[in-house]
């Protein structure tokens, strides 16, 4: 083998394998190593190095207590893994200004789904209640809009005066994917809202609230939860 | 979320009028068994649990007039644990973790994350079986390392049990408030809208697909029937109280949580102002230790344990746990002494730790060395998981 070849093994050794249980190295009152099995104990099982761009070799990076720094990594694929989910401030901005006008997004609403302090950065989660939490805005948000029609802005259709249709809800459905996800829904997320649209006339009699569970249907999307 | 005295008021006639009704059964079925890890960030000093081990050696200023000695071979301080009451303390047991890491974020990230990056606390909550509506939930902000999903058992990180209580069907209602028929039939809908954006985002976005699946789990339960104006006066919070932060706020959501089923909660964080969190450096007389749990822990541990203990129908089992216990000079030791209560529970002390100097010696159970993976376990073993996805218990108090 060449030392080059030895050299750049050793390395390699030095970035993947297992990181072994501390020993006791003071002599005296301590467990010696021979008392103590745990010693032997592996603790920690290093993944192989994360590697840039479909490079076959990465190289990995260990802490001062040899934990791996960069176990959290994983290979992901171009364009993937790129949206976030919105914090409370964002939250609060979206359904306060731009497209419910609700005044009921309270500060602990923001703090609730997470606000982050200065100079500091935690990136926000989802759960069961903030997902029910931001689809109960949206139904009582779009139902405050929808209940009287000179309120029909944001959305603005005499739609709303009567249950949803194929061609209504296919309409309207598109009209809110624009002003709450600030895009055109695709094919795949249109159907969805559709149909739906169409069940919502079996489990609720009056137009402007069928309409308003389509509404909030669609805020309670990832289109309008992450960016 | 806050709750106005209105809402809260109108939540406790609805309560008092669902309780009236035949069949309007409270969500959690007979025996219903919830796993609480209450987690302190920086360590958890062993002299609360086991303060016998440093008697000998008058460590921390434990000595045989300040230890209390409730049976099955389990010596508290008295001015910390030994205040949970008899009837707490006769269900508690304490086990030896013998971890060998003396640095804290290996230590936090290693007791909640196995050697092969699975979570112990999805791991434990998808073993104890797949009916609760939630099945792990994090109520504090130190929870160490990343915790992928199992499936779709995944942890809902809370801030706020005002959305919990939304969500879990107990707050009032009015005409805005959307009926749980057509909300669980909206978020369907929302889920299959959000499709394309999870799919190209399984990762970042794993906890939006959590988070309606959960909902929409919830929203399948029958509504929880809690009195939540009790819980919090039993904490000393106003029903209003609802952002979680310190740990009365923490343990009477874990109590909601209880009601509602969840399998695993996961309360922790906090520390005494003596100290950076938990790591009481330079402590050689324990005293910034005890004052840290009697000032920040103990009251609402206190209220959570002996409720939870009496509570009929559920068996909630809660540990306490942090990096390590303390070695000589109040430094890190390798070690950790996790307590455990629960109402099945013996009393006892399995793997205890033997103070030696810079480093401690332990006591082998069973043959074998108490770890991080049997302290799980026994959670495991404790729970009456169907199956036991940690290996052996050798921890005999179930």
């Amino acid at each position: 083998m060449s030392p080059l070849r030895a050299t750049l093994g050793l390395l390699l050794c030095a970035c993947s394998g297992t990181i072994m249980s501390p020993s006791p190295s003071v002599p005296g009152e301590l467990a010696g190593p021979g008392s103590d099995p745990s010693l032997d104990t592996p603790i920690i099982h290093l993944p192989a190095a994360v590697a840039c761009n479909g490079a076959s070799v990465g190289r990995s990076y260990h802490g001062f207590a040899g934990e791996t720094l960069d176990a959290n990594r994983l290979p992901l694929g171009g364009g993937q893994d790129l949206a976030r989910v919105r914090d409370g401030s964002d939250l609060g901005t979206q359904f306060g200004g731009r497209s419910l006008d609700l005044a009921n997004v309270t500060r602990s609403d923001a703090q609730a789904f997470g606000v982050a302090p200065s100079n500091w950065y935690e990136p926000a989660e989802a759960s069961f209640a903030t997902a029910y939490r931001v689809y109960a805005l949206g139904f009582e948000g779009c139902l405050k809009k929808l209940k009287n029609p000179a309120n029909y802005h944001p959305f603005g259709h005499a739609d709303f005066a009567s249950a949803p249709t194929t061609e209504s809800a296919t309409r309207q459905c598109q009209k809110m994917g624009q002003i709450m996800w600030w895009r055109d829904m695709t094919p795949e997320e249109l159907a969805p809202c559709v149909e739906y649209a169409e069940e919502v006339r079996s489990l609720e009699p009056v137009p402007q609230r069928q309409w308003a569970y389509v509404c909030a249907a669609v805020a309670g999307s990832a289109g309008f939860l992450v960016y | 979320m806050r709750l106005s005295r209105r809402q809260i008021m109108r939540s406790a006639l609805g309560l008092a009028g669902a309780s009236l009704v035949p069949g309007a059964a409270l969500a959690a079925p007979a025996d219903k068994t919830t796993v609480v890890v209450v987690n302190l960030p920086g360590g958890l000093h062993s002299l609360y649990a086991q303060a016998d081990s440093f008697v000998s050696k008058g460590w921390y200023g434990c000595t045989g007039s300040n230890t209390l000695d409730v049976g099955n071979g389990v010596v508290v301080d008295s001015s910390t644990f030994g205040t949970l009451g008899a009837a707490t303390l006769s269900r508690m047991c304490n086990l030896g973790v013998w971890h060998g890491i003396t640095a804290h974020d290996l230590a936090q990230t290693s007791l909640m994350v196995d050697p092969t990056g699975q979570s112990y606390p999805l791991q434990l909550a998808r073993a104890m079986g797949s009916g609760a509506a939630v099945a792990c939930a994090n109520l504090s902000d130190t929870l160490a390392g990343r915790h992928k999903p199992i499936g779709t058992t995944n942890i809902s990180k809370l801030a706020d049990s005002g959305a919990v209580l939304a969500a879990l069907g107990v707050s009032p209602s009015d005409e805005f408030t959307p009926d749980r028929a057509g909300a669980m039939a909206g978020l369907k809908a929302s889920l299959r809208m959000s499709a394309p954006l999870l799919a190209k985002n399984q990762r970042s976005l794993e906890s939006v697909q959590g988070g309606l699946n959960g909902v929409i789990r919830a929203l399948n339960s029958p509504p929880v029937a809690i009195d939540w104006p009790a819980v919090a006066a039993a904490y000393g919070l106003s029903p209003g109280d609802t952002l979680l932060g310190g740990f009365a706020t923490q343990f009477a959501a874990a109590e909601l949580l209880v009601q509602a089923g969840t399998n695993v909660v996961l309360v922790g964080g906090g520390g005494p102002s003596c100290s950076l969190g938990w790591d009481t450096h330079s402590d050689n007389s324990g005293e910034c230790a005890r004052s840290g749990m009697v000032d920040i822990v103990l009251g609402p541990l206190r209220t959570f344990l002996s409720r939870t203990l009496a509570m009929p129908g559920h068996n909630v089992i809660t540990v306490i746990t942090g990096d390590f216990t303390r070695a000589y000079g109040s430094e890190h030791a390798g070690n950790l002494v996790a307590s455990v209560w629960g109402p099945k529970l013996r009393g006892g002390t399995s793997g205890a730790f033997t103070p030696t100097g810079a480093y401690s010696s332990y006591v082998p159970v069973n043959g074998q060395t108490p770890g991080i993976k049997q302290m799980w376990s026994f959670l495991a073993a404790a729970a009456g998981a169907e199956s036991n996805p940690f290996g052996e218990n050798p921890h005999p108090f179930v």
